[in-house]
């Protein structure tokens, strides 16, 4: 936004009315529910769940509640190994795509990407038929054997993982894909004329200059397996309970906006935190893809 | 170099195909120990692919080379007593000028004390000291230059590969590095093969070059030899500048052949020609002469299109009755015909350079092909 205004100054008219539109969507679209988030959290609720307007810091003292840091415990397992599957499946996949020709890239980008054009909560429902006590995975286990009785493989934090991580998947192959296709591959040849093998060449050369990529999509992951209360809500059932119900809840059952306000201002500034680390030591914003 | 060079990498008959292309094709070289080698060519003639090969990065299709006596099939690029200067240095941007130049004994778990002693040495040797805590972001052009060398030499190689390691350096730089990498190679007493396009820098730093075109070694020898006598047509005009007559061999006499070309009749040394055999004579600009009368044995005239002061020589351009430009060097001082006065030209034959024409290898290459398998593929053709 900011950046847009400063923008301004020094252009001519028709530019700035070119984007004036633009500005006046995001303005609205973003701008203004940020501040209206900033303000409530500030306010409390009266015995009839209205919001009133008085300065308050109580939501605040509130996110420290013995009962509410379980769930932040809970949710930061999630997202932590959400992030560390993520980058163990995404760096291989990555560099497969990197070497691959033309046409095998373009078909690895489609299935990396065509789940997208599906709802999310369907995809995610229809692991229900695969992983439930009737699905198909139990039905093969117990065919091959392998067990007596169907064993409750969804409803469990590791579904709940499961789920995070087939949906966040492309946001961590993505900034990884980009500076692996950058890496200069002389460094590698470079590398291996000094006396290096490929693991130490991996160690010393590949991981280092690729780790900004590791970061960019770390965060691009981490953060919203910290929000996506549905994932949690289709693949946990209820029992793992993220920091995004916790949200949800306060906005749609607990009727405390307020407390709910502080939850989401905490989340922003954890967000702002971890993208300032990540320039701060190099990164670059539009690297982290979507912003 | 030596009295008896001892060969360090010998290439025998190696071929390279990407695909289809064929990029180098039955080069045969032999490098020896501590001498400076150019590989001299244009842009996309094969001299990286020949390099990689040599180092280890590429296999050739077939053909063998050896390093050290022993075949370098098995050898992985560290295995071999070689290191490469990347044409693009390829230093590594994470890591210190000083980590840099370590990486190699690092590599190889060398004690850290010797690994200080040593990167101490090679930044004193390539004159980097005070940059050792700098990332290669943080270095000009011709400091990247000298840590990647001192990367490279400080695992001892015996063999240096430089890939036109001045190509990006400006011209004044260009000219002081050449030195330091000539004095550096003797310092050292390891062999440099250093590609280069630029015949100039060729000529100036090596023991020897081996100009390359199209992926065929054409020519490999001292500088002197290359350019009073080059092989072949491509190298006459590629190092330095000549004037090239195509001519047919007329007679034969006393060491002397007579010959005809378009632009009249010449004289050229001998070399038991055949009567009509096609050949170009190649001459050096400052060895062709003006003459007010014609000379015997030489019918070339035309007229003088432009002369052009170059400080210690004047550089005239002659066009000859058949539309050829002949390029003449005169010193200064000496008198030459003015632009628009007509003029003969000779020269004396011992400075020409007689080259047979590539049609004459045709011919030679022709002889070799089975004609029996054409002709049956003609037959059957026939039979469709
Ligand atoms: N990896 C490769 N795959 C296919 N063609 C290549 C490859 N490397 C080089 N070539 C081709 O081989 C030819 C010679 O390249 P190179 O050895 O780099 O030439 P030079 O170093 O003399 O400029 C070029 O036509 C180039 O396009
Ligand atoms: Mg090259």
């Amino acid at each position: 936004m900011f950046k847009l205004n400063s923008k301004f100054r020094g252009k001519t008219v028709p530019l700035a009315i070119m984007i004036s539109p633009v500005a006046a969507w995001l303005v609205l679209l973003i701008a203004v529910p940020l501040v209206y988030v900033f303000v409530i959290s500030f306010c409390s609720v009266s015995e009839s769940h209205k919001i009133v307007f008085s300065f308050t810091l109580k939501n605040y003292a509130k996110l420290f509640n013995a009962d509410v840091l379980g769930v932040y415990y809970n949710s930061l397992i999630v997202a932590g190994v959400t992030t560390a599957v993520c980058i163990l499946i995404a760096y291989p996949f990555a560099m497969i795509m990197s070497k691959a020709n033309a046409f095998k890239k373009t078909l690895m980008t489609i299935a990396l990407l065509l789940p997208f054009w599906t709802n999310s909560l369907i995809r995610l429902y229809s692991w229900r038929t695969l992983l439930g006590k009737n699905g198909y995975l139990n039905d093969f286990l117990i065919w091959t054997g392998a067990i007596d009785e169907p064993i409750e493989m969804m409803f469990t934090q590791g579904a709940v993982v499961l789920g995070m991580v087939y949906t966040l998947l492309p946001f961590m192959v993505l900034p990884i894909l980009t500076v692996i296709d950058k890496l200069d591959k002389n460094l590698i040849e470079a590398s291996k004329d000094l006396g290096a093998g490929i693991v130490k060449t991996f160690r010393h050369v590949v991981l280092p200059l690729t780790a900004p990529g590791i970061f960019a999509g770390s965060i691009m992951v981490f953060i919203p397996s910290l929000g996506y209360f549905f994932v949690a809500d289709l693949m946990g059932g209820g029992n793992n309970q993220i920091i995004g119900n916790l949200i949800s809840r306060q906005f749609k059952s607990a009727y405390n906006w307020p407390f709910g306000a502080a939850l989401s201002i905490m989340l922003i500034i954890v967000t702002l935190v971890l993208v300032k680390i990540y320039t701060k030591s190099g990164g670059k914003i539009d690297e982290l893809g979507v912003v | 170099m030596q009295e008896n060079p001892k060969p360090i990498v010998e290439i025998i008959n190696v071929n390279k195909f990407y695909g289809d292309n064929h990029i180098v094709r039955d080069l045969n070289l032999t490098i020896y120990e501590k001498e400076f080698l150019s590989i001299l060519g244009p842009s996309g003639c094969g001299k990286t692919t020949l390099l990689r090969m040599i180092a280890g990065f590429e296999y050739q299709t077939d053909g063998e080379i050896l390093i050290e006596g022993e075949p370098a099939v098995n050898k992985e690029p560290y295995q071999r007593n070689i290191n490469t200067v990347f044409q693009n240095y390829a230093l590594f941007p994470h890591l210190s000028v000083y980590d840099n130049i370590a990486y190699g004994l690092k590599m190889k778990k060398v004690p850290k004390n010797e690994i200080r002693q040593k990167v101490a040495q090679a930044i004193s040797t390539v004159r980097l000291e005070g940059f050792e805590k700098r990332y290669p972001s943080q270095l000009s052009g011709g400091q990247k230059q000298r840590v990647a060398i001192a990367r490279a030499i400080i695992n001892n190689p015996k063999v240096l590969l430089l890939d036109e390691p001045l190509g990006a350096l400006d011209m004044k730089l260009r000219k002081q590095m050449q030195i330091e990498l000539k004095s550096l190679q003797r310092k050292l007493g390891i062999t440099f093969v250093f590609v280069t396009h630029d015949q100039e820098e060729a000529l100036t730093m090596s023991d020897r070059i081996a100009v390359m075109n199209k992926g065929v070694l054409e020519q490999c020898d001292i500088p002197k030899k290359i350019y009073d006598e080059p092989a072949t047509k491509f190298i006459a005009d590629f190092i330095g500048e000549s004037n090239l007559f195509e001519a047919v061999v007329q007679n034969e006499d006393n060491g002397v052949s007579e010959l005809y070309s378009e632009a009249g009749e010449l004289l050229g040394k001998s070399g038991e020609f055949e009567r009509e055999e096609l050949l170009y004579v190649s001459l050096r600009p400052e060895k062709t002469l003006f003459s007010d009368a014609p000379i015997g044995g030489f019918s070339l005239y035309g007229v003088v299109k432009e002369s052009i002061f170059l400080g210690n020589i004047v550089k005239s351009i002659v066009i000859l009755t058949n539309g050829q430009a002949v390029k003449i060097n005169t010193p200064t001082g000496t008198p030459a015909p003015e632009t628009g006065k007509n003029t003969y030209i000779y020269w004396d034959v011992k400075d020409c350079v007689m080259i047979p024409a590539v049609s004459n290898k045709i011919f030679k290459y022709l002889e070799d092909i089975k004609y029996e398998e054409e002709l049956k593929i003609g037959g059957e053709e026939q039979n469709v």
